[in-house]
C-alpha cells in the first residue's frame, strides 16, 4: 500500500513535469498585450494607419539633394564638377559604372516602392482589407465639400507606382513591370514578370497615370492636402514619359506619332491653367508655389547649404558649376539674337557696368564678387573665388574646382555657425518644364504656322519671368528653322532646369550625351594681377568620359546572376553582359 | 550617491571593529596540534574552528595550529582538496590530525549539478576564482582570457572605465547567422557576469560539447558559460577583506609628427593633391603662406605657429583605481551563510577635468556589488537557498563620448595651438573642435544602472518514496533599472588670421540649468526551475538522474512583449565500478520566435567515459597515474536570430514613417520584413572525443578534439531571390558550417621542499567552413563564401609594384571605381579582367577576423610566504585590416605619423604606403593586402607576486592571515603592432577609441 503510494507520488511528479511543459505549451505565444509589430489585418483596417500607408510610400522616393553623399547628379554631367575628388558621383565621369558598381542604382528602391503601391492597391480591391473594414471611407465631408477619399488614395498608389516604374525606365530601360504583390515563397510568382518592351512600358506607365487621373481629384478641399499630386500631376508625369519616349534614344525611326502623344499631354496641363510660373527668387524657397507640380516632402533642412555653401560660410561647396554652363546664360534684358551683346570677356559676370547676365544666372551660380544677400550673420557676404580668395581654387580640399559654386536652391537666409534651418523640398517637376516638354515635342512634331506661335509663346512665358524679352522678329526668324529651334529649347532646358536632374537624361534621350560628355568640362581660374584688377583664364577643370553603353544603367549584376541561376530569362542593356 | 573617496575611512573604521571582536581574549585551555596529510607531510593553511563558537585559527606551514576550546567541543578541519574533519575534543591538549585528501578527483560544476573527473563524460573546462581575482580589472570578462580553453575573449573596444566588456565566443564562430554568443548563466539563471566582483565568484566553468550543453536544447549550440556564486560553510566565519588601490595607463599611443615636420609633408601631400599646377603656380599659391613654412614653427610663435602634442596635453599619463571588498562566510549545520560588500572606482584618463566649479568631467566608473547567501537546512529533509546579489553602478562621463575625444586627439595635426594668443579655444575652418571643449565644456553626463538578481532554491529530500530521490526547485527575480541624466553645453572655437582678427565656428553656451535625462529603461525578469533528482549507489553500481523543467519571462519598459523561455531537460547518468560510465542527456525546449509547431525541439546526447586506469591492467601504475577516453557526441540548437529581431515568424507590419503634407507629419505604416512561418532553429551536430592523462601524479594532460557540424543556419535568401519582390526576405534555414578544432590542457604542479610550482598551459585551436551558402551561380571562383571561414577578411589585392608609377601606368591599367588616380595612387588586381576595379575584385585575404588558435600559459611558483604567478596569453591566426589615422595620416588634413610619412609614395625610395593626400581618397584606402596585417600576438596578461606574512606576528592580534600582493594587466605586449605604437588586439584604441591600458595595482587581503 505504501510502495504503491509512493510509486504513485512519483509517476504523479514525472508526469507532472512533463504536463506542465504539455499545458504551457502556449507559454511562448507572444504576449497579446504588448505590440511592437501590427498585423496586415491591423494595418489595412484602421483609420490611420491604412492611409498612413499609403503615406510612406512616398519616402521611397529618390531626393536630388542627397543620393551622392551631398552631391548632386549635375556633377555627372556638364553641368557641374564636384569638388570632392572622392565622391562616389565621379564614378559617372570616370567611366567606372558597371553592373556592380553605380552610386544611382535604384533597382531595389523603386521596386520597395512598388510592392507598397501594389499592396496598398490590393487592399482596395472590392474584396480587400480597406474596403470591407470602410478604414479609408468612400466619401468624408471636409469643411463643406464632399471628398472622394477612397478614390483619392487609390488614385495616389497609381501613381506612385507609375512613378517609380518610371524613374525604373529612364535608367535602365529594360524593366519589369510589377503590378501584384509577390510572395518569396512561390516561385513560379516570383519569376512570372518579363522585361518589356520600352514602348510596352511607357504604355503601362501612360495607362496608371491615366488612372491615377481619374481617381486623384483636380484639387484639394484645404491646404492640409498641400503637397499630394492631383490628377493633373499624373497627367504632367505623362508629358515627361511621352516626351522620353519621342526622344531619338527611343524612337530612331523618329515616329512623329510618339512626338504628337507628347504634345498632347504637355498641353493638357497647359489648357488646364492650374499652374503658373512662379517669382524666380521662390521657386525653391516658397513651399507648395503654384510653379510646383510635384515635389519632395518638405522638411526642415540645411544640409543643401552644409553641402553647397562655398567653403567660407562653413560649406563643404561641392557643386561646381562649369563655365560650359556659365557660358550658356546670355545677358540680362534682351532678345535671343543680342543675348552676348555687351558681353565682355574680360568682365564676365559684368562687374563694372550694369550689363549683368540675366536674372537665372545669380539664382544658379555663386561667382566670384557674388553677394549672399540675406545672409545675416557674417559681415562679409561677398563670395570671392579668386585664387587666394577665402573661396578661391585651391584654398580648401573642397573649395571650388571651376571657380563658381552653385545658388541655386540655397537660402541664403541659412546661417550654417547658427545651424538655422529651413523647409524645402526636391521640386521633381514644375510648370517650366512642361511648357518646355511643349515647346520641344511641337518643334519636332510640325514647327510650321500655329504650331510655331505656340511654341514660341510657351517659350516667351519662360522668358518673361526670367526677366528677358519676348522673341523679335529677327529671333523669330531665326527660330523658324526647326534645327535653330531644337538648339535654343535644348539651351534653354539647360538654363532653366540647371541642377534638377534634367540635363543628366536630356543628353541621353537626344544621344547627344556621347559628343557632350566626352570633353573636358571647363572652369574660370580668377587671379589678380599687379594693378589689382581681375584676370580671367579658362582652363580644363575636370574630364567627362562617355560610353555608348552609359545610355543605359546596367541591370545590376546580381539581379542577372539570380535568374541565370535559376534557369529564368534576363536581358541586360547593350554593352554591360 | 556616495562617492568612493570617503571609503577608505570606513573600511578603517571596521577594521578597527573587527579587531575589537577578535582581540577579544578567550581565556579557554589553548588546544595545540598538528596537522598532517596520509603520507605524514604536514598541511598548512588549514581551518580550524570550534563549532558552534567564534574561534578560528588556521595551520602555519608546519601543519601547527593552536585554539582555545573546552573539552567536549567539537573542532572543524576545513581546507580545499580535503575532506573536512570534525574532532571531539576530549581532554587531550595536544592532538594530531590526519586529513584526508579529497579520495573523489577534483569535482567538476556541469550544467545543473556536479561530476567527478572518473565521471565526467562532457569537454567543460572550469576557471577558478582564485585566477580570476589575480587580475586587477574591474570588468570581470577581461579576467577570463587564457584561462579557459576552448575560449576565444576579444576586444573590440578601448579600455573605458565600465565599457571595456570583451566579445566572448566558445570554440570559435559556428554560424554565419547573427546569433552566435554563447548562453551565459549566472546560479543557473540567464544573466550577465561581466560586472560581478571576482571575490563573489566561485567557479566559472565553459561548457564546450553537445553532452556539456544538451540541457539547454536549442540555446546551446554556441556553448554556455556557467558562473556560480560563493556559498557559505559549515564552521567558523571567515571574514576577507581586501582592499587594492592601482593605475591604469594606455598601453600603446600613436607617435605624430612635430608641427615643422607635419608642415614639410603637407606641403609634399598639397603638391601631390595639385599636382596640375606649374610649381610656380603652386609655390604662389600654397608655399607662400606663412603657415606653409615649417621655419616659422621654431617656437617663437607659439599660438600662431605651434607645436602642439595632443596626447601629452590631454591624456594624463596614470589614471587611479580602487577596489574594495569585504565577505563574511561561515555558517553552522543549519544555516551557512555569504555575506559580500565590493566597490570599486575606476578614474579616466583624460586632462581638464576640472576646469568647471561644482563638477569634474573625469571619466569615473563607481560600482558597488553586494551579495548575500543564505542556505538553510529547515529539516533533515528540506534545505532552503537565498542567494541576493545585486550591484549599482555610475559612469560618470563628459558629454562627448570618448570615441570623439580621442580621434580628435589623434587627428587634430601639431601645427594647430590649443588656446589662441587671447587665450580662447582655437579651431578652425577645417577643425571645428577642440578636444579642451569636448572635455571641459561639453558638459557630463551620469549613466546610472542598477541590478538585482535574487535566486531561491529548494532541495527536498525524498527519500520516503525511494531512497536517492529529492525534488528541487528554483525560483529567480532580477530586475534591472537605468537611467541617464545629462547636462549639455556647448562651446565655440577661434581660427587666429594672419592679421590677428578672429573667426568664430560654433557657438558657446553655458551648462544647462536643469538635468536632462534619457534612456530611462527597466527590466523584470522572473526565472522558474522545478524537477526531481535520483542520486543512488548501488554496490558498484551509481545512477544519477534529473529532470527539470523551467519557464523564464523578462518584462521591460517600452512596447517590449516578454521574452520568455520554455523547456523540460534531463539527464540519466550511470557509473558502473567507478570503470565505465554512461550519460544520455536531452532538453525539450522552444522559443517564442518561432511558430507554434515549429517551436518544440528535442535535443539528445550521449556520452560515455572510460577510466582505463581503473582497470586491472593499468591500476597502480606508478607512470601512468590516470587515463581516461571519453566521447559525446549529440544534437543542440541555436535559436538566436541576432539581437533586435523577434518573431520572424508573423507578419511585421510598424506604425510610424508617415509623410509631410501641408503643414504637418501624417500617420504612416510600413511592412517589415516578411515572415516566415516555418522558421525553426539552427541545429548543431557535435562531436567530441577527450583524452585525460595524469602521469606521475604531478602531470595531466587532457586533449579534446571536436567536430560541430552546424545546419539550417538562419539566414535569408537575399543571395538568390530576385531584389523585385520589394522585402527584406523572410528568415529562413539554410546553410551549414563546419566547424573542427582541438583543445589541449597541460597541468603539472610539483613541491621541492618549501618550494612548490605549478605550470598550467592550454592551446585551442578552432576552424570554420562554410560548407553550404545559398548563393548564385556564374559568380567569379573567388566571390563565394561557400568553403570559407565565417570571419574570413575580404579585400582587394595589391598588384606588384603597388604604386602607380606615373599617369601613362594609370591610364594602361584597370580603371578604379574609388575615384580619380594619379601617380601615387594604390595599384590593384583586376581579378576577374574586366577593365574596372570594384567590389567583384574582392578575394579572401588573409586569415579571419576571430583568432583560429587561443592559448595562455600560467606559471606559480610559492616560497615561504612568497607566491608568484604570471599569465600568457596569445592568439594567433586573425587578420585586421588597418584603418585608421595612423595608417591613413594626412588624409582630411588629420596628423600624420612619421613612420608612415617616412614609407610613403614619393618620399621613400621603396614605398609601404601611397602617395600623401590632405583629402579624402576612397581608392587607395579601401580594404586591401596592403592594410591587412597579422594581429596575433603573445603578452603577459598578468603577472603577480605576494607576500603572506607569517602566523606568529599574526596570532597575537588573531587575524589569520595578511598577504600582501601587486599585480599587473596586460603588461607587455609581443607583437607586430609594436612598431606603431597600436594595440594588436584593437588597432583602433587611442586613435578611434578610448586607449587600452595596463593596470599596476597593489592590494593586501586580510582574513579573520
Amino acid at each position: 500500500m505504501m510502495e504503491n503510494m509512493k510509486k504513485n507520488i512519483l509517476i504523479f511528479m514525472i508526469l507532472g513535469t512533463v504536463f506542465m511543459t504539455q499545458s504551457c505549451s502556449d507559454y511562448l505565444n507572444k504576449d497579446a498585450d504588448v505590440n511592437t509589430t501590427l498585423s496586415y489585418q491591423q494595418i489595412f483596417s484602421d483609420v490611420h494607419l491604412a492611409p498612413g500607408f499609403l503615406d510612406n510610400i512616398y519616402t521611397n522616393m529618390p531626393d536630388g539633394f542627397s543620393r551622392f553623399n551631398g552631391a548632386m547628379l549635375a556633377a555627372a554631367c556638364d553641368e557641374a564638377v564636384c569638388s570632392d575628388a572622392g565622391s562616389p558621383i565621379q564614378l559617372f565621369n570616370n567611366n567606372a559604372i558597371n553592373s556592380t558598381t553605380n552610386p544611382d542604382d535604384q533597382w531595389s528602391n523603386m521596386y520597395r516602392g512598388i510592392r507598397k503601391c501594389n499592396m496598398f492597391l490590393k487592399e482596395l480591391e472590392p474584396d480587400g482589407i480597406i474596403t470591407k473594414t470602410n478604414s479609408i471611407p468612400v466619401v468624408e465631408t471636409v469643411g463643406t465639400q464632399v471628398v472622394n477619399t477612397r478614390n483619392y488614395y487609390k488614385g495616389q498608389a497609381l501613381f506612385l507606382r507609375a512613378f517609380f516604374h518610371f524613374e525604373l525606365l529612364k535608367r535602365y530601360g529594360n524593366i519589369f513591370y510589377v503590378s501584384k504583390v509577390i510572395d518569396p515563397f512561390n516561385e513560379e510568382e516570383v519569376y512570372s514578370g518579363t522585361q518589356l518592351p520600352y514602348d510596352q512600358t511607357v504604355d503601362s506607365i501612360s495607362n496608371d497615370c491615366d488612372s491615377a487621373a481619374k481617381y486623384m481629384p483636380a484639387s484639394y478641399p484645404d491646404v492640409s492636402y498641400d503637397g499630394r499630386p492631383i490628377s493633373w500631376t499624373a497627367l504632367a508625369l505623362k508629358s515627361r514619359l511621352f516626351l522620353y519616349a519621342a526622344s531619338p534614344l527611343n524612337n530612331t525611326s523618329n515616329d512623329l506619332t510618339k512626338w504628337k502623344r507628347a504634345v498632347d499631354a504637355s498641353k493638357v496641363i497647359m489648357d488646364s491653367k492650374k499652374y503658373s510660373l512662379n517669382t524666380l527668387s521662390s521657386i525653391f524657397t516658397s513651399l507648395y508655389n503654384p510653379e510646383i507640380i510635384f515635389a519632395d516632402k518638405a522638411i526642415n533642412r540645411n544640409d543643401i547649404e552644409t553641402y553647397n555653401y562655398p567653403v567660407s560660410y562653413q560649406g563643404l561647396g561641392l557643386m561646381n558649376p562649369t563655365e560650359d554652363l556659365v557660358e550658356a546664360f546670355g545677358m540680362g534684358a534682351v532678345t535671343y539674337i543680342n543675348r552676348y551683346l555687351n558681353y565682355n570677356p574680360a568682365d564676365p559676370y559684368g562687374l563694372k557696368n550694369t550689363k549683368k547676365r540675366e536674372d537665372r544666372f545669380r539664382y544658379t551660380i555663386f561667382y566670384n564678387t557674388s553677394r549672399l544677400v540675406n545672409l545675416s550673420n557674417s559681415k562679409d557676404t561677398i563670395v570671392a573665388t579668386y585664387v587666394g580668395g577665402k573661396d578661391g581654387l585651391f584654398s580648401t580640399p573642397t573649395a571650388t574646382k571651376t571657380g563658381y559654386y552653385m545658388s541655386k536652391f540655397i537660402n541664403t537666409s541659412i546661417d550654417l555657425s547658427k545651424g538655422t534651418t529651413s523647409y524645402r523640398a526636391w521640386i521633381y517637376m514644375r510648370y517650366s518644364e512642361i511648357l518646355l516638354n511643349y515647346a520641344e515635342a511641337l518643334n519636332e512634331y510640325d514647327n510650321t504656322g500655329a504650331n510655331f506661335t505656340a511654341i514660341i509663346n510657351a517659350l516667351n512665358l519662360i522668358r518673361n519671368r526670367a526677366n528677358l524679352k519676348p522673341f523679335d522678329a529677327a529671333d523669330k526668324a531665326l527660330l523658324q528653322d526647326q534645327s535653330q529651334m531644337r538648339i535654343y529649347i535644348k539651351r534653354e532646358r539647360r538654363l532653366e532646369l540647371a541642377f534638377e536632374e534634367h540635363r543628366f537624361w536630356d543628353l541621353r534621350r537626344w544621344k547627344d550625351a556621347e559628343t557632350v560628355l566626352n570633353q573636358p568640362v571647363q572652369g574660370m581660374k580668377i587671379t589678380i594681377d599687379d594693378s589689382g584688377n581681375y584676370v580671367y583664364t579658362l582652363f580644363n577643370a575636370d574630364t567627362r568620359v562617355f560610353d555608348v553603353k552609359m545610355y543605359w544603367y546596367p541591370i545590376p549584376r546580381t539581379e542577372i546572376l539570380k535568374y541565370r541561376s535559376a534557369g529564368k530569362t534576363i536581358v541586360q542593356n547593350p554593352g554591360w553582359d | 550617491m556616495m562617492t568612493i573617496k570617503k571609503k577608505p575611512g570606513i573600511i578603517i573604521l571596521s577594521l578597527f571593529f573587527l579587531f575589537s571582536i577578535f582581540t577579544y581574549a578567550q581565556d579557554n585551555n589553548p588546544i595545540k596540534g598538528r596537522i598532517t596529510d596520509k603520507s605524514g607531510n604536514p598541511v598548512g593553511n588549514v581551518v580550524v574552528s570550534v563549532l558552534d563558537e567564534f574561534t578560528q585559527v588556521s595551520s602555519d606551514i608546519s601543519g601547527d595550529f593552536s585554539i582555545s576550546a573546552v573539552p567536549g567541543k567539537v573542532l572543524l578541519f576545513s581546507k580545499v582538496g580535503f575532506q573536512q574533519l570534525r574532532y571531539e575534543i576530549k581532554d587531550k591538549t595536544e592532538i594530531n590530525i590526519q586529513l584526508e585528501k579529497q579520495t573523489r578527483e577534483e569535482v567538476y560544476q556541469v550544467a545543473y549539478g556536479t561530476r567527478t573527473k572518473s565521471t565526467l563524460t562532457s569537454a567543460i573546462s572550469t576557471i577558478s576564482a582564485d585566477d580570476l581575482s589575480k587580475s586587477p580589472v574591474t570588468t570581470l570578462g577581461n579576467a577570463i582570457q587564457g584561462l579557459g580553453s576552448g575560449l576565444t575573449v576579444l576586444h573590440s573596444v578601448g579600455a573605458e572605465p565600465g565599457w571595456d566588456q570583451p566579445d566572448i565566443y566558445i570554440r570559435g564562430v559556428q554560424s554565419f547567422g547573427s546569433g552566435v554568443a554563447p548562453l551565459v548563466l549566472v546560479d543557473n539563471v540567464e544573466r550577465d557576469f561581466s560586472q560581478l566582483d571576482p571575490e563573489e565568484i566561485e567557479s566559472f566553468t565553459i561548457l564546450k560539447d553537445a553532452a556539456a550543453t544538451v540541457m539547454y536544447g536549442m540555446r546551446g549550440a554556441n556553448g554556455v558559460i556557467l558562473v556560480t556564486t560563493k556559498k557559505g560553510f559549515v564552521g567558523k566565519p571567515v571574514i576577507t577583506l581586501t582592499a587594492q588601490y592601482g593605475t591604469q595607463s594606455p598601453t600603446r599611443l600613436p607617435q605624430y609628427v612635430g608641427s615643422q615636420d607635419y608642415v614639410n609633408y603637407r606641403n609634399i601631400a598639397l603638391r601631390n593633391d595639385y599636382n596640375k599646377l606649374s610649381d610656380s603656380e603652386f609655390s604662389s599659391l600654397f608655399l607662400s603662406n606663412p603657415q606653409n613654412n615649417p621655419a616659422n614653427y621654431n617656437g617663437s610663435n607659439p599660438s600662431l605657429y605651434p607645436n602642439t602634442n595632443w596626447y601629452n596635453s590631454f591624456l594624463n599619463p596614470t589614471a587611479p583605481q580602487q577596489t574594495y571588498n569585504l565577505s563574511f562566510r561561515g555558517g553552522t549545520e543549519v544555516a551557512q551563510y555569504y555575506v559580500m560588500l565590493g566597490a570599486v572606482d575606476q578614474k579616466g584618463l583624460y586632462n581638464y577635468t576640472d576646469e568647471n566649479s561644482g563638477y569634474s568631467t573625469q571619466n569615473d566608473f563607481s560600482r558597488y556589488n553586494f551579495r548575500s547567501v543564505v542556505d538553510v537546512n529547515v529539516s533533515k529533509d528540506l534545505k532552503i537557498g537565498v542567494n541576493l546579489g545585486g550591484r549599482v553602478e555610475n559612469r560618470h562621463v563628459p558629454n562627448t563620448s570618448a570615441g570623439s575625444i580621442i580621434s580628435a586627439l589623434s587627428k587634430l595635426p601639431s601645427t594647430v595651438p590649443i588656446f589662441n594668443a587671447d587665450s580662447s579655444l582655437a579651431g578652425s575652418s577645417i577643425y571645428k573642435y577642440n578636444p579642451y571643449g569636448m572635455i571641459a565644456k561639453t558638459g557630463f553626463q551620469d549613466q546610472y544602472s542598477f541590478y538585482l538578481q535574487g535566486t531561491t532554491t529548494f532541495d527536498l529530500k525524498l527519500d520516503v518514496i525511494t531512497k536517492g530521490l529529492s525534488a528541487n526547485g528554483l525560483f529567480g527575480y532580477d530586475a534591472a533599472k537605468f537611467y541617464t541624466r545629462y547636462k549639455n553645453q556647448s562651446y565655440a572655437v577661434y581660427q587666429q588670421n594672419q592679421d590677428n582678427t578672429y573667426t568664430q565656428f560654433g557657438q558657446s553656451t553655458s551648462i544647462d540649468l536643469n538635468y536632462g535625462g534619457s534612456n530611462s529603461a527597466f527590466n523584470l525578469m522572473l526565472n522558474y526551475m522545478c524537477g526531481l533528482s535520483y542520486d543512488r549507489t548501488f554496490g558498484v553500481n551509481h545512477i544519477a538522474a534529473d529532470l527539470k523543467y523551467m519557464q523564464s519571462s523578462m518584462s521591460s519598459d517600452g512596447d517590449n512583449p516578454d521574452y520568455r523561455n520554455q523547456g523540460t531537460f534531463g539527464r540519466t547518468t550511470y557509473t558502473y565500478d567507478n570503470r565505465y560510465t554512461a550519460e544520455f542527456g536531452f532538453a525539450y525546449n522552444g522559443s517564442e520566435d518561432f511558430a507554434s509547431g515549429k517551436r518544440f525541439g528535442f535535443f539528445p546526447a550521449i556520452s560515455g567515459a572510460w577510466v582505463l586506469s581503473n582497470e586491472d591492467f593499468l591500476k597502480n601504475n606508478e607512470t601512468l597515474n590516470f587515463l581516461k577516453l571519453r566521447g559525446s557526441y549529440g544534437k543542440v540548437g541555436n535559436s538566436n536570430i541576432g539581437a533586435g529581431t523577434r518573431f520572424p515568424f508573423e507578419d511585421k507590419f510598424y506604425s510610424g514613417g508617415g509623410y509631410y503634407f501641408g503643414t504637418a507629419t501624417t500617420d504612416g505604416s510600413y511592412e517589415g520584413r516578411i515572415a516566415n512561418p516555418n522558421l525553426t532553429w539552427e541545429e548543431s551536430l557535435d562531436g567530441n572525443i577527450g583524452l585525460e592523462i595524469g602521469l606521475l601524479k604531478k602531470l595531466e594532460i587532457d586533449i579534446d578534439v571536436f567536430s560541430n557540424n552546424r545546419t539550417q543556419i538562419i539566414t535569408d535568401l537575399s543571395n538568390t531571390l530576385p531584389t523585385l519582390i520589394g522585402q527584406d526576405l523572410p528568415y529562413v534555414n539554410d546553410g551549414s558550417v563546419l566547424s573542427q578544432g582541438f583543445e589541449i590542457v597541460l597541468k603539472h604542479n610539483n613541491k621541492i621542499g618549501d618550494f612548490s610550482y605549478t605550470i598550467q598551459g592550454n592551446v585551442s585551436f578552432a576552424k570554420n567552413k562554410i560548407t553550404y551558402e545559398d548563393e548564385v551561380a556564374g559568380m567569379n571562383p573567388w566571390e563565394y563564401r561557400t568553403g570559407q571561414a565565417v570571419m574570413q577578411q575580404w579585400g582587394l589585392q595589391v598588384a606588384p609594384g603597388k604604386f602607380f608609377k606615373d599617369q601613362a601606368e594609370i591610364d594602361g591599367w584597370a580603371k578604379s571605381s574609388y575615384g580619380t588616380l594619379q601617380p601615387g595612387d594604390v595599384k590593384y588586381v583586376d581579378q576577374n579582367h574586366d577593365g574596372i576595379i570594384n567590389s567583384e575584385d574582392y578575394v579572401p585575404l588573409g586569415n579571419p577576423s576571430i583568432p583560429e588558435i587561443n592559448y595562455g600559459l600560467t606559471l606559480g611558483c610559492e616560497y615561504k610566504g612568497f607566491d608568484f604567478n604570471v599569465l600568457f596569453t596569445g592568439i594567433a591566426n586573425r587578420s585586421l585590416f588597418m584603418n585608421n589615422n595612423v595608417f591613413w595620416g594626412m588624409q582630411d588634413n588629420n596628423n600624420i605619423t612619421a613612420q608612415v610619412a617616412q614609407n610613403s609614395w614619393g618620399i621613400s625610395t621603396n614605398p609601404s604606403y601611397p602617395r600623401l593626400t590632405t583629402e579624402l581618397n576612397t581608392n587607395n584606402y579601401q580594404p586591401s593586402s596592403l592594410w591587412l596585417k597579422n594581429v596575433d600576438y603573445l603578452r603577459i596578461q598578468t603577472l603577480e607576486i605576494g607576500y603572506n606574512l607569517p602566523k606568529k606576528i599574526l596570532s597575537k592580534a588573531n587575524i589569520n592571515s595578511v598577504r600582501f600582493f601587486i599585480n599587473g594587466y596586460n603588461l607587455i605586449s609581443f607583437d607586430g603592432m609594436s612598431q606603431y605604437n597600436l594595440s594588436a588586439e584593437i588597432p583602433n584604441a587611442g586613435v578611434t577609441l578610448y586607449p587600452e591600458t595596463r593596470v599596476i595595482n597593489i592590494g593586501t587581503t586580510l582574513k579573520f
